[in-house]
């Protein structure tokens, strides 16, 4: 499996990722033989795929596909994934948070939208109606419906 | 999507042939997890297919049958590709009913994979073995069984042809058998199920979403 798939989505939105989070530790057996070794990631390098690790004596390594075993890599992918999101893939997203101003101000899922100088109507039938030309089938629009993870004028 | 795609101009300029409509899936067991991030705040980098769990661009008629769908992330140029596609695809429909229709979607699709360079084995192949051979041959230009040849492939090894072309982006290097295998899978999803009715979909997305929990992030810090 190629290293670039095995990190995939967790990792595609930053270049060069520094990692905030200090205190949680991998132990990780490379492939040179020098594992099993406890290491912290520092950095997610995306241009040239490879990660920075911090060893417990403070010296730092650079790693690639070909030093990990693969369950090593899963253990990392999982840990990039906490480290990106903030919470642990496996729990279902917090929800939305009340007090937002985006919330505040009546961006909610429900109301039509105004995004870059386009309306975006957010009752299907509606949509569909509006779909619907008014003389000949030929002027009939197609709906173009996004369908979103979060709210398309607030938090997404 | 929001921050890059919607404001290109060539995108902008393309909606005016649609009615656009938008719905949540807060709440929905086959959404995907992200970082959640507001509108005013800088996007990250994103390459094309990422979050197909969390975003969904479909296409429908006025009777609400999906005839296209894009899912995950869409840098703006192949959005405005994807929707001249639909577009076009759309103008055909409006000449036919029931399986005629259907049958110009499924033909549509395949005949823009085959465009794309996909091979007939890719196309028709299903489960595992359409899965792996949607990612097979990302490694390099007109290897034998990956449905490429050389003089299709840009820069980052993605086809040109089709009316796709793939942004000479080092973000996608590496990436090139995930962004083929969401393309394959989008076109495959209307060649299997042409003019799904939405409220179908939304009842259950998950024969294109799929059951696992993907996560994606667009915000552009180091959070």
């Amino acid at each position: 499996m190629r290293w670039s798939i095995l990190l995939s989505f967790a990792v595609l939105a930053l270049w060069l990722t520094p990692f905030a989070t200090a205190d949680e530790l991998l132990r990780l057996r490379l492939r040179d033989g020098s594992g099993p070794v406890e290491v912290r990631l520092i950095a997610w390098n995306f241009q040239n795929q490879r990660l920075t690790v911090e060893l417990a004596d403070g010296s730092r390594r650079d790693l690639g596909p070909a030093d990990l075993h693969d369950s090593d890599r899963r253990a990392v992918d999982k840990l990039l994934n906490r480290q990106l999101s903030g919470r642990d893939p496996g729990n279902p997203p917090a929800p939305p948070n009340a007090a937002d101003p985006a919330y505040l101000t009546g961006s909610d899922t429900t109301r039509d939208v105004e995004l870059h100088g386009v309306h975006w109507l957010a009752d299907r039938d509606e949509a569909l109606r509006l779909a619907l030309g008014k003389e000949a089938a030929d002027d009939d629009r197609p709906v173009l419906w996004f369908r979103v993870l979060g709210n398309l004028s607030g938090f997404m | 999507m929001r921050t890059v795609s919607f404001a290109s101009p060539a995108v902008r300029d393309s909606m005016r042939d649609f009615v656009c409509h938008h719905t949540s899936t807060e709440g929905d067991p086959a959404a995907g997890q992200s970082i959640r991030h507001r509108p005013n705040e800088p996007a990250g980098g994103c390459i094309r297919g990422n979050g197909p769990q969390n975003v969904q661009t479909l296409f429908l008629t006025p009777d609400g049958r999906i005839f296209h769908v894009v899912s995950g992330y869409v840098p703006p140029d192949e959005l405005a590709s994807e929707m001249e596609f639909a577009r076009r695809l759309f103008s055909g429909l409006s000449a036919r009913d029931g399986d005629a229709a259907k049958e110009l979607v499924a033909s549509s699709h395949r005949t823009r994979l085959a465009e794309m360079g996909y091979s007939d084995g890719q196309i028709n192949a299903r489960g595992v073995e359409g899965m792996l051979a949607g990612m097979m041959g990302g490694t390099g230009p007109g290897e034998p069984g990956n449905g490429f040849t050389s003089g299709q492939r840009s820069g980052n090894g993605l086809p040109r042809s089709g009316g796709l072309t793939m942004p000479e982006n080092p973000m996608t290097a590496g990436f090139d058998g995930m962004i083929r295998n969401q393309i394959l899978t989008d076109h495959r999803y209307l060649i299997d199920r042409p003019l799904e009715s939405a409220a179908d979909f939304d009842r259950d997305p998950t024969p294109l979403v799929g059951n696992g929990q993907s996560f994606f992030s667009s915000s552009s810090g180091g959070n």
